[in-house]
């Protein structure tokens, strides 16, 4: 395993915040431009949505949807102390939260046909399944935080930035997560 | 305790999960890039479409003041005030009180004339004033028969006899 994408490792953060800035400028005027941003970030999300579904495939087009959601969205991104790339993850959360909603929702012909079209490890795939499912029986709002603070590493304060709440509601959905988390494994292995 | 503690110690381990590298990142690349310029032409179409609208209602908003629509439906919508009776009583009495009475001057050769017309209406009387009126004109005072009410009733200005 490598550990690619995390938050302390500061080179994959690109240009730093000012560069970043006039680079998401140019990006706004020049579609062209946006590749820059996408060589910068693509991998982390890609890892973070890979953490999320645990589908390589599901993953790349979530990747992709996110990236086009984001270039959307472009001109209203304000960089208000938020990196880009947060920026990025919340929409590759909402993202993953949605498809995970809708893979509940839709009855599946046999098997658990997405998550075995490409598993990144037999081992993985056994291990983190039912953190995973846990995940998924918690409301968003707590798996979304619990996932960025305690998987990608941002801080309550970021959170705070990026979700735009107060630090004391980000502080309070992170233990009530925790909470949920904890009822939701035990819950599961409870079950017969 | 020990299973919560495990609980967040799968959680964070959860990093170690990564994208596998066997897919092509260059063909996602471009895929994604295809669709953002998509995207980008879509935004440019709609940009147009958006100018082209908002400039059609500014000038289907200057036809319509300059051929008088606008007027004309002002008109249609226009409020009107209801009729405050108490007010509109003293003004209609204000406006015919006999004290109201003016004085004209009029040149001799028409102060027949307009004194025969007055004889056929029942709204005023014209009298002629025996004062000292410019040379060549004759003094006429125009006094109102009758004040109006509100109620659309009418009150001689005349005090009735018994």
């Amino acid at each position: 395993m490598r550990p690619s994408t995390q938050p302390d490792d500061r080179a994959a953060y690109g240009p730093g915040p000012g560069g970043e800035r006039a680079l998401v400028e140019r990006a706004k005027a020049d579609p062209a431009q946006f590749g820059r941003l996408y060589d910068l970030h693509a991998r982390a999300i890609l890892d973070f949505l890979m953490r999320r579904t645990g589908d390589a495939h599901v993953s790349e087009d979530l990747a992709a949807d996110t990236f086009v959601r984001a270039f959307s969205s472009l001109r209203v991104f304000e960089a208000r102390g938020v990196p880009f790339r947060h920026w990025l993850l919340r929409i590759a959360a909402n993202l993953a939260s949605n498809w995970r909603r809708r893979r509940r929702s839709e009855p599946r012909a046999s098997g658990d046909a997405e998550l075995d079209a490409v598993p990144a490890r037999e081992e993985d795939t056994t291990r983190f399944e039912h953190v995973r499912a846990a995940l998924d029986a918690i409301p968003a709002r707590y798996a979304d935080v619990l996932v960025l603070h305690h998987v990608e590493g941002l801080g309550v304060r970021e959170l705070a930035a990026l979700f735009d709440e107060p630090f004391g509601t980000i502080q309070s959905r992170l233990h009530r997560g925790r909470e949920r988390l904890r009822d939701a494994v035990r819950a599961r292995s409870e079950r017969p | 305790m020990k299973n919560d503690d495990r609980t967040l110690d799968d959680l964070r381990e959860l990093r170690v999960v990564v994208h596998p590298t066997s897919s092509n990142p260059e063909r996602h690349k471009t895929e994604t890039m295809r669709r953002i310029h998509d995207e980008a032409a879509r935004a440019a179409r709609s940009r147009w479409r958006y100018l082209l609208g908002g400039g059609g209602l500014c000038l289907i908003a200057g036809l319509s003041y300059a051929t008088g629509l606008v007027q004309a439906i002002s008109e249609w919508v226009v409020t009107v005030e209801p009729i405050d009776q108490e007010t509109d009583r003293v003004t209609l009495e204000h406006t015919a009180d006999p004290e109201l009475d003016f004085t004209v001057d009029v040149p001799n050769t028409e102060t027949q004339e307009l004194v025969d017309a007055a004889e056929n209406n029942e709204l005023f009387v014209l009298e002629v004033v025996e004062e000292d009126p410019p040379q060549g004109t004759t003094s006429l005072v125009v006094r109102p028969v009758e004040t109006l009410a509100a109620d659309g009733s009418s009150k001689s200005n005349e005090i009735p006899r018994d």
